[in-house]
């Protein structure tokens, strides 16, 4: 049995090193979605890995081998854009790489945004602005002696791929789950799209997510144990998630209310029931509205002013508003992807209720009871907040779906305890010579089937054990490798190309002025990457600065050595550059630009080939 | 000698830190972070200097703060706590000045201080407790 297990987790990692290599294969210098270059071969494999993952998971018994295992498969899964993008994927994730560089370059003391001369706005964005973020990634690069280009890009793929399975894992032991049920919770963590696709890119909110799975671990464990460090470190974790992500810390902060009321609550009930029922309900009502109070005074800093708002119940009509109550924004999805979306949180609240219900007269599960009430408390409560975020309130700072990513973190353990359940009824139903009333899960029973092959039980239920070894591994591996293709998008603008890198790395090793660069906002955020947001030595506008958009625009409209003098003045530059990227203007406007720039005197500074076409040309000019 | 009772002797030998000999290797490994950042820039050195000072912190925060959890729920645990206790030190050193070189080895230190104070603090509260 032993040798068996050997060969199947080496063939396990020898199909995950096959993966990687395929994944690099799809490695392209031009490219829009994952999807575009990815070899054929790629997604059969992936789905035979994870069934062969699944299958070890329910067959071998070794927790710590488990668990290395499905680290791997996470960091497989999370690390697509990282791998087969020649920069991640495109967009917030590397204007924070841009925050983090000033910060490796030391040109940003006490962190990005903190010598503003606000003293409210400082204190705002120490706390705020990817600070911790950035702390980990120039940590990271500075010990492990690589470019903070790579520790950025690198630190959330590897840090889900590791801590993820490992805290979900934790928290479905801590919920009375064996060695494999916990296991088989860290493995369907890749079940979640959400999860999956925060998992690989690089932003605040995805670090955030990590301290709040923390968070709910030591909460679920403080519940029970009476070891005051499990008070400490969920205080500590909370702080963590609100230093990562403001939303991450404030529904930490609401779970952190949950979790102390429902302990007083476990505590007072005997004696005064009345009294700990109105603390329980009260508390969860605070804790529903700290997350929409907490963002209508964020406006104190933030111009952007989110406030609570009637007008979408008159706008919708009554069907699509009952709609929207019910189901959100999965109103507007595809049936297919509603269903991988839905499933894994709709099997995780059934099983909640399920659980309550049949354990309301056993007092012997009253650990179990209070963390399963705790759990449904966290769903209701997000429930309610997307809904307020959804329908009640305008201007909110991000997209209210993203509360579901917390549900996502819910249902995973609980998923797992509900698959358990689910094929020990299978089980009691389709085997004769078991009990009925046995209440032994199906995956205790299959290992202690693998023990004890003796046992009458077994053969009586061989059949249906047979069927379902290669079902299970195959309809589990079958919905994470459909969550993994959900999770990655289909359509996408052009990636950071290697010719845009290219450019602007030979701009920084040819020019030993200060310099402008004016380009369009995708090119952008390649030039942040390299060189820092808005870095005075070699100035790449934000994304969202409306001065950089308007030169832009100006240049398009009309190349000339004018609106680069404007540019450099702007920043006291020496030089500036006009860069102009053929696939993002398409080719007519690209060639009526660089005709018109040469006709006003502007001259090619350096232009860039793919595949033997011009596709980027660079203009300067030069006090 | 089975592995994992030689992995366990390991453990147990490192979080007992005897005359501070991982505390010291730990700070050993800060310098040669130190001298590769401003030298070398080298992952070749960084990485297994690196990993060496996570696996010394680690053992020091599981031994100390989850001593009766199984070994590797006991890792998996230090390694998270480590995790935070790193990024909290870290940002604040980036807040109250920066995270250049020298402020990063600062970071790490301060971080390799606490681990072996928590370390040593259980460490003597159990052996109280069993005297």
């Amino acid at each position: 049995m032993k040798r068996a297990f050997v060969f199947t987790r080496s063939l396990y990692l020898l199909l995950t090193i096959l993966l990687f290599y395929l994944l690099l294969t799809s490695r392209s210098e031009e490219v829009r979605t994952v999807w575009e270059y990815m070899h054929p071969a790629f997604i059969p494999m992936y789905f035979a890995t994870t069934a062969l993952l699944v299958a070890i998971v329910f067959t071998d018994e070794n927790p710590e081998a488990n668990l290395i295992l499905i680290i791997i498969h996470a960091l497989l899964s999370h690390s697509f854009f990282i791998i087969i993008f020649p920069a991640g994927n495109i967009g917030f994730q590397q204007s924070i790489l841009g925050r983090t560089r000033r910060v490796f370059d030391n040109i940003s003391p006490h962190g990005y945004g903190g010598t503003v001369e606000n003293p409210l706005m400082r204190i705002y964005n120490w706390f705020g602005g990817a600070n911790l973020q950035s702390t980990y990634s120039v940590t990271f690069a500075r010990m492990f002696g690589i470019d903070v280009f790579w520790a950025h890009l690198l630190l959330m793929p590897l840090l889900w791929g590791i801590f993820l399975p490992t805290i979900t894992f934790l928290i479905a032991k801590t919920l009375g789950g064996n060695d494999t049920i916990s296991a088989l919770a860290a493995l369907l963590g890749s079940a979640f799209p959400f999860l999956i696709y925060l998992g690989a890119v690089s932003i605040p909110n995805s670090l955030g997510i990590i301290f709040f799975l923390g968070t709910l671990l030591f909460s679920l464990r403080y519940l029970t144990a009476p070891d005051p460090k499990y008070t400490y470190l969920l205080l500590v974790f909370a702080f963590a998630a609100f230093l990562a992500h403001f939303l991450t810390g404030l529904i930490s902060l609401a779970f952190l209310l949950l979790a102390f009321s429902l302990r007083k609550y476990k505590t007072e009930k005997i004696n005064s029931p009345m009294a700990a029922r109105i603390l329980l309900v009260s508390s969860f009502l605070i804790a529903t509205s700290i997350l929409p109070i907490a963002l209508v005074y964020h406006g104190i800093f933030s111009p952007r002013t989110t406030y609570f708002t009637l007008d979408k119940i008159y706008e919708y009509p009554t069907t699509e508003l009952l709609g929207q109550l019910v189901l959100g924004d999965y109103l507007y999805y595809d049936p297919r992807a509603i269903l991988i979306y839905i499933a894994g949180p709709l099997i995780a609240f059934i099983w909640i209720l399920y659980n309550l219900y049949t354990i309301r007269n056993r007092k012997t599960s009253s650990h179990t009871s209070i963390q399963i009430l705790f759990l449904l408390f966290g769903f209701l409560l997000l429930g309610i907040d997307y809904r307020i975020l959804n329908i009640f309130m305008t201007n909110v700072p991000f997209n209210a779906e993203r509360t579901w990513m917390f549900r996502d973190l819910l249902s995973t353990p609980l998923l797992a305890l509900a698959i358990n359940n689910l094929l020990a009824f299978g089980l009691r139903t389709s085997s004769t010579g078991e009990s009925p009333t046995s209440r032994q899960s199906f995956l205790r029973t299959f290992s202690e089937k693998a023990k004890k092959s003796a046992k009458a039980s077994i053969n009586a239920s061989a059949t249906s054990f047979l069927m379902m070894s290669v079902l299970i591994p195959a309809v589990l591996a079958g919905w994470i490798t459909l969550s993994v293709s959900f999770a990655y998008p289909n359509y996408s603008p052009l990636q950071t190309t290697t010719y845009e890198l290219e450019a602007i790395n030979h701009i920084e090793e040819t020019t030993n002025q200060d310099y402008i660069v004016i380009c369009d906002f995708w090119t952008a955020y390649a030039g942040q990457m390299r060189m820092g947001i808005q870095n005075p030595a070699a100035y790449y506008f934000a994304e969202n600065d409306p001065v950089g958009a308007a030169f832009y625009i100006k240049m398009r409209n009309d190349p000339s050595p004018e609106v680069m003098i404007e540019a450099m003045n702007y920043t006291d530059a020496e030089v500036a550059y006009f860069l102009l990227t053929k696939p993002r203007v398409g080719t007519e406007e690209y060639n009526r630009i660089t005709q018109q720039a040469h006709q006003n005197d502007l001259q090619t500074y350096s232009a860039f080939y793919h595949k033997g076409e011009e596709k980027l040309h660079i203009f300067r000019y030069s006090a | 000698m089975h592995p994992e009772y030689q992995l366990k002797n390991l453990e147990e030998t490192i979080a007992h830190d005897r005359r501070f000999l991982f505390t010291i290797m730990s700070f050993v490994m800060i310098f040669l972070i130190y001298f590769n950042e401003l030298l070398f820039k080298s992952i070749a050195i960084g990485a297994p200097a690196s990993i060496v000072f996570f696996l010394i912190n680690i053992l020091y925060l599981g031994q100390a703060l989850f001593g009766n959890e199984p070994p590797y729920i006991r890792f998996a645990l230090g390694s998270l706590v480590f995790f935070l206790s790193l990024g909290i030190i870290g940002w604040g050193t980036l807040i109250v000045h920066n995270l250049d070189a020298v402020s990063t080895s600062a970071a790490l230190f301060i971080v390799a201080i606490l681990c072996s104070t928590i370390n040593r603090l259980k460490r003597s509260r159990r052996r109280g407790n069993l005297e």
